[in-house]
């Protein structure tokens, strides 16, 4: 009997080739990213703000502009799928980036940072602190970089490490389940027992709908649409982010020295010597001591109005744009998937 | 109720436009009691056409001259120790009057000049910008930290930092700020508008817990226009103050 040899051949190269794609992590390329713009971490009492040195409006734009710089960073490493900046979480994510700001004062850059894919496996969840060098803004400047940049690098190592350990079965998954709770959230009575949740959050896939189901091939095109919403946003995201990162820099470098400033201060004040109490000399440096803290506080919060007034424009513009809905952008996010919702609803004749 | 700053002695409240008569005279009351300076006998809500808005430069020739300010300090606390010097039934004449002022009253004239250099050294600013509102003022001095009053709280709240406290508030037609420093400094600034609103007077009293007698200088001001009104500025980080005219689109 003459045996052709070509298709067990195939198979022994097909089998080769799986296992050499094991062994170097499944293909994360698969995977799409969203990054939630950060919560600001501005304290619910503003009497706290200025302890904290924390400038509401600042804030507000650093939550806006550090998930794009993230961003920027992961999109760099040619790991991932689309990574996308969203103004609200979308639970349909395949993986979900989410943060908080702790600290930013232009020496330290504090994020909590968490990731959790769509079957509710938390990749991350811990805080990445970073502190700038004397040298940074200028160096990083003049080459281009993004200050605090090894930051966002720890960031993406730490991501891509727990990406590398998925196997090809868990990635497909991944995307399953981000299919089908995207799909839930449209039809919920026809996709809902498709997987379970566990009271710990995890989801678990049961059964999957037919390959050519058409209620699935209609909510992967409403999803495509959102996709293109997305997208357009994001477009918005690049633009703030590439016209605010001067100004942030700025900003940034001038609160590091306003802040070095400080401690070489309260350190002049603790070695200071003693006069004679209610010498003139004595009162003027007491007085002194707080005229320069003052001025320091007032300069800061110059700086600050500095800044609002020439990022602001950009924030407004932001706001103002993408498509004629009222309010918000994230306002509008909102209002867009409503209306893919009823469009869905009146494509599969549900509405009504 | 007061400051609690750095076991200085309590600073005083700030009230706002909106607080009663009778409130204004307890901060009357403790104006008095707590920063040693005199006080507005009589107190009535805040006449809420007062504006101090606006440029002011300093008149040299209405300010307090320190040194003459010292002088007759120095011959009034001369004289007060002749009188005593009488009274003790000492011999009459004037004779080593000014020797006979005594260790207290030598230390009591150590004392003062120093708060008058103090004042003096404080008050230097010749230029002062004021932006006022409903609900806030800024007195940008040259050369020093801008003193700040919100009038949006009903409660006075000092505010704090490390090295001192602030306590600000109308009483009747004045404007007052109070800051408390360690080792029981104080410094009163007290602002005033002329009638015709083009002249501001600032009273600047410092006192300290170790001296009897607060120094008060006075400083006037006169307005001036550093800008012709139809150019707006604005502060921007990486241009500094961007100006365009107001009417241009």
């Amino acid at each position: 009997m003459r045996v052709s040899w070509s298709p067990l051949l195939h198979l022994l190269l097909c089998l080769i080739a799986t296992n050499v794609a094991t062994a170097a992590g499944a293909d994360t390329t698969r995977l799409d990213i969203g990054l939630v713009v950060f919560d600001a971490g501005i304290p619910e009492d503003p009497t706290h703000n200025k302890d904290l040195g924390i400038f509401p409006r600042i804030r507000e734009a650093e939550a806006r502009y550090l998930p794009f710089a993230l961003r920027q960073t992961l999109v760099d490493t040619n790991q991932w799928g689309p990574v996308r900046v969203l103004p609200d979480p979308d639970p349909g994510t395949e993986l979900l980036i989410t943060g908080r700001i702790i600290d930013s004062d232009g020496i330290t850059l504090e994020v909590q940072v968490q990731a959790v894919d769509s079957r509710g496996v938390e990749w991350i969840n811990q805080v990445y602190r970073e502190s700038s060098s004397e040298d940074d803004y200028q160096t990083q400047r003049a080459n281009g970089e993004r200050p605090f940049q090894e930051l966002y690098d720890r960031v993406a190592a730490d991501i891509y490490a727990v990406a590398s350990q998925l196997s090809s079965a868990e990635i497909e998954k991944i995307n399953q389940l981000s299919l089908l709770r995207y799909a839930v959230e449209l039809a919920p009575a026809a996709f809902g027992s498709y997987y379970t949740r566990s009271e710990e959050g995890r989801y678990r896939l049961l059964r999957l709908p037919a390959h050519d189901d058409p209620m699935l091939e209609r909510i992967k095109r409403v999803r495509e649409q959102e996709y293109v919403f997305i997208d357009t946003v994001d477009e918005q995201y690049a633009t703030l982010f590439s016209n605010m990162a001067p100004t942030y820099d700025l900003w940034r470098q001038y609160n590091r020295e306003q802040s070095l400033y400080q401690d070489a201060h309260e350190e002049r004040l603790a070695e200071r010597s003693k006069k004679r109490r209610g010498s003139y000399q004595a009162m003027k440096q007491i007085y002194n001591n707080y005229r320069w803290s003052k001025i320091q506080e007032q300069e800061a919060a110059r700086l600050a109005t500095g800044f609002n007034n020439e990022v602001e424009p950009t924030i407004m513009r932001l706001q103002g744009r993408v498509i004629e809905l009222e309010g918000s952008l994230e306002d509008q996010y909102r209002e867009w998937r409503k209306i893919l919702h009823s469009i869905y609803l009146l494509e599969t004749g549900a509405a009504g | 109720m007061c400051g609690q700053m750095l076991n200085t002695k309590s600073l005083c409240v700030f009230t706002s436009r909106w607080v009663s008569a009778s409130a204004l005279l307890l901060i009357s009351a403790l104006l008095t009691a707590c920063a040693q300076s005199p006080a507005p006998r009589q107190v009535a809500a805040r006449d809420e056409s007062i504006d101090f808005s606006g440029s002011w430069e300093m008149d040299y020739g209405h300010s307090d001259n320190v040194d003459d300010r010292l002088r007759s300090i120095y011959n009034e606390l001369r004289r007060a120790a002749e009188r005593r010097a009488r009274s003790r039934g000492a011999e009459g004449s004037n004779r080593g009057a000014a020797l006979s002022m005594g260790r207290s009253e030598g230390q009591s004239m150590s004392a003062i000049v120093a708060l008058a250099r103090l004042a003096d050294y404080i008050t230097t600013s010749q230029v002062l910008t004021i932006e006022q509102s409903e609900i806030d003022i800024t007195v940008e001095r040259e050369d020093n930290f801008a003193l700040g009053c919100s009038f949006v709280d009903d409660t006075p709240e000092p505010v704090i930092n490390e090295l001192g406290s602030e306590l600000c508030g109308w009483v009747a037609h004045q404007l007052v700020f109070l800051i408390s420093l360690p080792e029981g400094l104080r410094v009163n600034h007290r602002m005033t508008l002329a009638a015709d609103g083009q002249r501001l007077h600032i009273a600047t009293t410092v006192s300290n817990s170790s001296t009897t007698n607060p120094f008060t200088l006075n400083r006037v001001y006169y307005r001036f226009d550093p800008m012709p009104p139809d150019y707006a500025c604005k502060y921007t980080l990486s241009k500094g103050n961007v100006c365009s005219r107001a009417n241009s689109s």
